[in-house]
């Protein structure tokens, strides 16, 4: 026996114990990262699956933790697959030979903005980030990411808000977590929108696991 | 109207005119294009224009300003719009000439007495002149000429939209020329001549027709972040400018009118 048959058992092992134990999710595999949960992408209404923080059952998550363990068919997973039901969304970022399957459950859906302006030749008047509105890209912005499910929790110490206003807040440190999709890279200075709030990419990681991306808060 | 950000628009316009001194159809001073731009460059196009090889001028105000303190209230011509209507006197006789174009308004001076039609929306050259002729006494029109009789002195003017501004403070304020560069070549071949040509200019022109003066105080380099292929190089311009308000107004029709009652009183 080689170590691909014993993973081929081991992942059917995963299933049958889905079956047992899972509940029903859909499953959706986009290769784009331009709104990946959508019926075009959806590959299974019958994905049965169960997330865990460790094999015995016996712990809980906590505050701050995103990332379980999955009990599901690994021979028909892929990292970067969603799987979505029983009132959360999860991403696979973790898939390694005869380790645990390993997932990441989502709070938010984002929409990532590259801010950019125009570099001809010449005077091009004012730039800067012209945030636009609720409808309205940012001018000269670019979508590279949009309705992204991700993992957005909170890291850390923020900075003092620079606006200085008597009832401003700091802006907040936050790990994003989301999958590689679609080849989008994704830099310092993007913009993360959820609803209406606007977060900026300080460091961006890109491993296995997908990306791990440093953002502050910013407000008026 | 004049303020900080007509000083931003002109120093963009005066950089523009120095870093392609034969326009952007033409190569700059430095041999590869350059950005100019008011504010704060996005750092990803940054980041896209210096691996590109090309340079990006931003123009910024400091914190740094002050009031200067006395200056003079008085209204002063920004600008008076150009008369598309005539009004030719011949003898007894006025001959209403031109283009309708709104808003203007024709008055006729008759012994001393002003008359004054405003054109409006619909309005001819004929219309104007019958308009025009009705205000007049012993005035009668046929098309564009209006005849007088009784008549021992007579003139016409055209009165038209005038702009007017007045100062109301006057700003001592320093302003960044920041000059991007991905090469230490191209930021000096810029910085040269950016700094000979500001501390040559002594005045420019706001867009108000007011007058800002000029002085370079700083000029820095800093390589601190030659690792990412960023050379600075920062002038500093010391701008005295004035704050003005505009007004909206007419060109004056009939200075004798006025004059009568101030020698006079009026009646």
């Amino acid at each position: 026996m080689d170590g691909i048959k014993i993973q081929e058992k081991v992942y059917k092992g995963y299933a049958i114990a889905a079956r047992k134990i899972g509940l029903i999710y859909s499953q959706y595999r986009s290769a784009t990262a331009i709104q990946p949960i959508v019926v075009g992408n959806r590959i299974s209404t019958t994905f049965y699956a169960s997330f865990n923080v460790s094999w015995d059952y016996m712990k809980s998550s906590k505050y701050g933790n995103a990332v379980f363990q999955c009990v599901a068919d690994g021979r028909v997973l892929q990292v970067g697959d969603y799987l979505v039901g029983q009132g959360k969304t999860s991403f696979i970022i973790g898939m390694e030979n005869l380790l645990p399957i390993l997932s990441v459950e989502c709070n938010a859906i984002a929409t990532i903005q590259r801010p950019t302006q125009l570099t001809t030749k010449g005077s091009v008047g004012y730039v800067g980030y012209v945030a636009g509105n609720s409808t309205t890209l940012p001018t000269n912005s670019t979508v590279i990411m949009q309705d992204v499910p991700i993992s957005i929790l909170e890291n850390g110490r923020g900075m003092a808000n620079p606006n200085k206003l008597p009832m401003d807040s700091e802006w907040g440190r936050w790990l994003v977590l989301m999958p590689y999709l679609g080849s989008v890279q994704i830099k310092v200075a993007d913009v993360i929108k959820i609803g209406t709030d606007l977060y900026t990419v300080d460091s961006n990681e890109l491993t296995d696991f997908g990306w791990r991306i440093r953002a502050k808060r910013v407000t008026v | 109207m004049a303020d900080l950000s007509d000083v931003m628009v002109a120093l963009d316009s005066l950089v523009t005119s120095y870093v392609y001194p034969n326009g952007t159809s033409q190569p700059s001073v430095a041999g590869v294009d350059i950005t100019i731009l008011q504010g704060w460059p996005i750092p990803a196009a940054l980041d896209t224009a210096l691996d590109n090889g090309t340079a990006v001028i931003s123009i910024y105000p400091t914190m740094v300003s002050r009031e200067m303190g006395m200056f003079l209230r008085e209204w002063q011509i920004s600008s008076v719009a150009v008369p598309t209507l005539t009004a030719a006197v011949v003898n007894n006789t006025i001959t209403i000439g031109g283009t309708v174009t709104l808003p203007q308004a024709v008055m006729a001076v008759v012994n001393n007495i002003g008359y004054s039609y405003r054109a409006v929306l619909g309005d001819t050259l004929a219309t104007i002149a019958t308009n025009l002729a009705a205000l007049i006494p012993n005035a009668t029109a046929v098309g564009t000429v209006i005849t007088i009789t009784s008549v021992h002195t007579l003139r016409t003017s055209i009165i038209v939209a005038a702009v007017r501004s007045m100062e109301v403070n006057r700003m001592d304020q320093f302003f960044w020329l920041i000059i991007h560069a991905p090469t230490n070549d191209i930021r000096n071949a810029i910085g040269r001549v950016l700094n000979a040509q500001f501390s040559y200019l002594i005045s420019f022109p706001l867009a108000d027709n007011t007058v800002a003066m000029n002085w370079v105080v700083k000029d820095d380099i800093t390589d601190q972040l030659e690792e990412t292929r960023l050379y600075k190089r920062t002038l500093q311009l010391k701008i005295q400018y004035p704050i003005t308000i505009t007004q909206n107004t007419n060109t004056l029709g009939d200075v004798y009118v006025n004059s009568l009652e101030i020698q006079h009183g009026p009646s």
